[in-house]
């Protein structure tokens, strides 16, 4: 017979991950030989807290693995050891490690032992070296009090009273105060005067609180840590007493948590006042994400209603209109503020993807022989959970390759008058209804001769074709295009920069490149804020509604016949802003009888996609509206030119223009 | 309902078929797939599909494809009014399940059939039809054509679906 | 002869008394969680029993809650002057009780033979 645990995995999974994160981050960010306190005592936590965990449900391997981590913290906190980079290192591969076991057994498959027994060794053997190295170090470590370690001994006046949910929460009392009696001997006394007749009482609450005298060694933190995974949600306190008197008749006066108390443990340093933690984000609650696809969802026909109603709502008149109307107005601003206000619950900040990259531009930059420093800003900026396990991917390519191919060696940057270190920034911004993140380098920049010759030699480019910079940069994302001389292991398999967009363009966004030779390249990703609600402007092309996402559309006007040039194959362009743009007939792409024919008939809107921008002709404009975006794919598939549906205030379908795919289709179909 | 078994004893192994007529013929296809019946509303055009293939529906919020199957089964001319029928019905496929509409003259009857009564389709060479018949089955003195609806919607709209070669640059 | 239908005066039959003693098994599992059936079990016992069996052999998992509960249950029948006896606890049950504090208070009930 054991105590049921197991329904209490998958917060120790999930929490455990994280403060390995924590860790890890904190890891990154020492500044080698005078680490801050703090953070060494923050890893510190972080092992002692898997320990208990591991401990508690019965993953020995976990628990013993970091014991001894934990031993050799203790030793860093303590600053009875410094804080080498062979340590760094070795934490590092601790992580590692740590993460392995863990998901191990999560999934409960099998990982490698050997790796985890060597690293314990190779910790344990520093461990030893640096106390038969130290003279006269006190073995001040966790271990029970039974290993005959003799050091003076405090009494420790605990007392827990917790709310009476505990029990549901997860948190079992037996199983802290088992872990509190490895500290020493210690006496439980349980109060249950609060404690109801078995008729009257809730079996699922908790009425007992219990005072206890521990009789310990260790210091303060240590103990302290034992409560860590409460949460906060009893009273604690816990009181210094010193121990019996000594012969000698002198006794330290008892003083109160959480003020510092003296230590009778000669070698160790004073104790700093710790607080038991709330959880850095106390006040925020686990939610399963079908709850929140849900809400989402219902919003979503919350805007179809709504544009219905509003459509009827036109078309009323008589006394009642007036009201119905600013009624819808005020229908419409409180559903905005709804549609945000669950957007936002879906959203999260960007660093927990930006997160993982200082570790592995380090590594890889370390593999690559190269110096490299990464920046970071904007990791605050908040996008829609979808996404952010999605653009994951693309950002990592996107590094890989500056760090492979665009950051120059240390010679190759001396030899260019370049700093020996070469930088890689990071950007998240939001700007309008987008989020826009850059990843950028100082390297060399694209090389166009190279990149245009490639594409001459795969027959993608005509030999005499003249290519604007835009449109030479355009062609790296081109499928199967690899300007490496070697695909290195790192960057060149095969997954190219096609795949780079083409996951961005399944995200909604879009994807372009700015490079200066010998300065660096940029690439910037556009992404809506949220997958599911687009901002349209919906088009009349003959019988047929389309929309088109606002964030590709620029501008939109009627041309006179005057504007417009027809030239050698009878391709139309005008001028817009400095430069000929070439006028796509929408009609004609989708093989539909249009209201006008002549240019100057119908509107041209000016949209940007594919690092292009056309002229799109339709009939007539209708409107700028919201549009909930509902798949095509689903039961149908995929149509050249169109991203996705939406259902109109009448019930009917319209569909999404995909601007980017709709420019490179017409072109396709031009050239064919 | 008739039942042309012999054996009422082999009702477990009987099936259910929802018989609806185009022109002169009458066809079914078995109920578990079919989803709701509905009649006709407008479609929103899918460009570069099929002459088949209608367009798209607003099914209580999904988008659907419509097919008129009158015109895939070779009927010359054919009318959209109020009482044009469409069948909505559901096939899995690798991708979950996958529902559509197809357009029909009429709807006739719900019919139990037993297996061993099927007869295989007489080899009418390559037509529209032909590839998606898994049988023929003689009810009330005529026959009604069975259709395999895997069959119908893997034609139809893997068509529809242009390949990547328009993606290049 | 028909045989003469004595009137007989009708006894109290056996169910119709209180019971004597009542026997109380444990489910398997009674974590927080599924500890409602345990109490309902404790709560369906008569008031008039003098001698009640709790059997904790059949039980797999628990947690303090558990625990709190058995307590409460001891500590109120031990007030009521009924002979409660426990068996079939293991190591387990003991060392959590000690652990919180509660052996006292289980042990208002001796074991049963």
């Amino acid at each position: 017979m054991t105590i049921d645990l197991t329904q209490f995995h998958g917060a120790f999974f999930d929490e455990s991950f994280e403060a390995l994160d924590l860790m890890e981050s904190t890891l990154l960010s020492f500044t080698v030989g005078s680490p801050d306190r703090e953070s060494v005592n923050a890893i510190f936590r972080v092992a002692h807290s898997i320990k208990g965990g591991g401990a508690t449900f019965g993953f020995g391997e976990i628990a013993s693995f970091t014991h001894s981590l934990e031993t050799l913290l203790e030793e860093l906190r303590s600053e009875r050891m410094a804080v080498t980079q062979p340590i760094c290192d070795l934490l590092l591969k601790s992580v590692d490690v740590m993460r392995a076991m863990l998901d191990a057994a999560r999934t409960k498959q099998p990982h490698d032992a050997q790796s985890v027994t060597d690293l314990q060794l190779d910790i344990e053997r520093l461990i030893l070296k640096h106390k038969a190295g130290a003279p006269g170090s006190a073995a001040a470590t966790l271990a029970p009090s039974a290993s005959g370690a003799a050091p003076a001994s405090v009494e420790w006046l605990i007392s827990l009273r917790p709310d009476p949910e505990f029990f549901e929460r997860g948190t079992d009392p037996a199983r802290i105060f088992r872990e509190l009696g490895r500290f020493g001997s210690l006496v439980v006394t349980a109060q249950l005067d609060a404690l109801p007749s078995y008729r009257a009482m809730d079996p699922k609450r908790c009425y007992l609180s219990w005072s206890l005298s521990l009789l310990s060694n260790a210091p303060e933190t240590a103990i302290r840590e034992v409560f860590e995974w409460l949460n906060a949600d009893c009273e604690l306190t816990l009181t210094a007493i010193s121990s019996p008197p000594a012969p000698d008749g002198t006794q330290t006066a008892a003083a109160p948590a959480p003020a510092a108390a003296p230590d009778a443990t000669a070698p160790a340093p004073a104790i700093e006042p710790v607080q038991i933690n709330a959880p850095p984000d106390a006040g925020s609650i686990r939610v399963g994400v079908e709850k929140v696809d849900e809400l989402i969802n219902t919003v979503g026909e919350l805007v179809i209603t709504h544009a219905m109603l509003s459509q009827i709502s036109l078309g009323v008149t008589g006394p009642a209109a007036d009201g119905l109307r600013s009624g819808m107005q005020q229908l419409e601003r409180n559903m905005r503020q709804l549609q945000e206000s669950v957007m936002r619950v879906r959203m999260l900040p960007i660093s927990t993807v930006f997160s993982r990259f200082p570790r592995m531009v380090r590594d890889l930059a370390q593999r690559l022989n190269k110096q490299v420093e990464l920046k970071i800003t904007g990791e605050t900026t908040e996008l829609d959970k979808t996404v952010l396990e999605k653009i994951g991917d693309p950002l990592l390519h996107l590094v890989r390759n500056s760090l492979d191919h665009g950051i120059e060696s240390a010679a190759g940057r001396a030899a260019a008058g370049k700093s020996f270190v070469g930088t890689i920034h990071m950007k998240a911004s939001h700007h309008g209804g987008s989020i826009v993140i850059e990843v950028g380098d100082d390297g060399s920049g694209l090389d166009a001769e190279r990149i245009v010759a490639k594409a001459r030699a795969a027959g993608l480019v005509g030999a005499a074709d003249k290519l604007s910079e835009e449109q030479i940069q355009e062609l790296i994302f081109n499928p199967g295009f690899t300007t490496a001389e070697v695909a290195t292991d790192v960057s060149g398999r095969g997954v190219g920069m096609d795949v780079v967009r083409s996951n961005v363009i399944e995200l909604g966004g879009k994807i372009e490149v700015h490079s200066e030779r010998g300065r660096g390249a940029r690439f910037l990703i556009t992404l809506p804020l949220t997958l599911a609600i687009v901002d349209g402007l919906s088009v009349a092309v003959g019988d047929q509604t389309y929309i088109l996402p606002m964030t590709s559309t620029i501008e939109s006007l009627r041309l006179t016949p005057s504007q417009v040039t027809t030239i050698a194959d009878g391709r139309e362009v005008f001028g817009f802003r400095n430069e000929y743009l070439p006028v796509v007939r929408l009609y004609k792409f989708f093989g539909l009888i249009p209201r006008a024919r002549a240019l100057h008939e119908g509107l041209v809107v000016v949209v940007e996609g594919a690092g292009r921008r056309v002229g799109l002709f339709v009939d007539d404009l209708l409107g700028q509206q919201q549009v909930v975006i509902k798949s095509l794919e689903t039961h149908y598939g995929r149509v050249a030119g169109i991203s996705a549906a939406t259902i109109l205030g009448d019930g009917s379908v319209a569909l999404i223009l995909d601007v980017a795919d709709l420019i490179r289709s017409a072109a396709h179909r031009e050239a064919a | 309902m008739s039942s042309p078994s012999t054996d009422p004893t082999a009702a477990a192994a009987s099936s259910q078929v929802l018989t609806f007529v185009i022109g002169e013929a009458t066809y079914g296809i078995d109920i578990p797939c079919v989803q709701e019946i509905r009649g006709w509303s407008p479609v929103t055009r899918l460009p570069q599909a099929p002459a088949d293939v209608l367009g798209v529906l607003n099914l209580r919020g999904a988008i659907v494809p419509v097919l008129d199957l009158r015109l895939k089964f070779g009927s010359a001319t054919v009318q959209y009014s109020p009482i044009t029928v469409i069948i909505v019905v559901s096939v899995m496929s690798a991708k979950g399940p996958r529902d559509f509409g197809m357009v029909v003259d009429g709807v006739s009857d719900v019919i139990d059939i037993a297996p061993q009564d099927v007869r295989p389709a007489p080899d009418l060479g390559a037509t529209a039809s032909s590839a998606c018949i898994r049988g023929l089955i003689p009810i009330a003195g005529h026959m009604v054509i069975l259709l395999d609806i895997d069959l119908l919607i893997g034609k139809d709209f893997s068509a529809a679906l242009p390949d990547d070669a328009t993606r290049a640059a | 002869m028909k045989p003469a239908r004595k009137k007989v005066r009708r006894t109290r039959r056996t169910s119709d008394l209180p019971p004597k003693s009542e026997v109380i098994v444990a489910p398997a599992d009674c974590t927080v969680r599924h500890i409602g059936a345990l109490r309902d079990r404790l709560c369906e016992v008569s008031d008039n029993v003098r001698t009640i069996t709790l059997d904790l052999r059949d039980l797999q998992r628990f947690d303090s809650a558990t625990l709190q509960l058995i307590a409460a249950f001891t500590r109120d029948q031990g007030a009521r002057g009924t002979n409660l006896l426990t068996c079939g606890h293991c190591a387990a049950w003991d060392e959590a009780a000690a652990l919180l504090g509660l052996t006292a208070t289980l042990a208002g009930a001796p074991e049963a033979p």
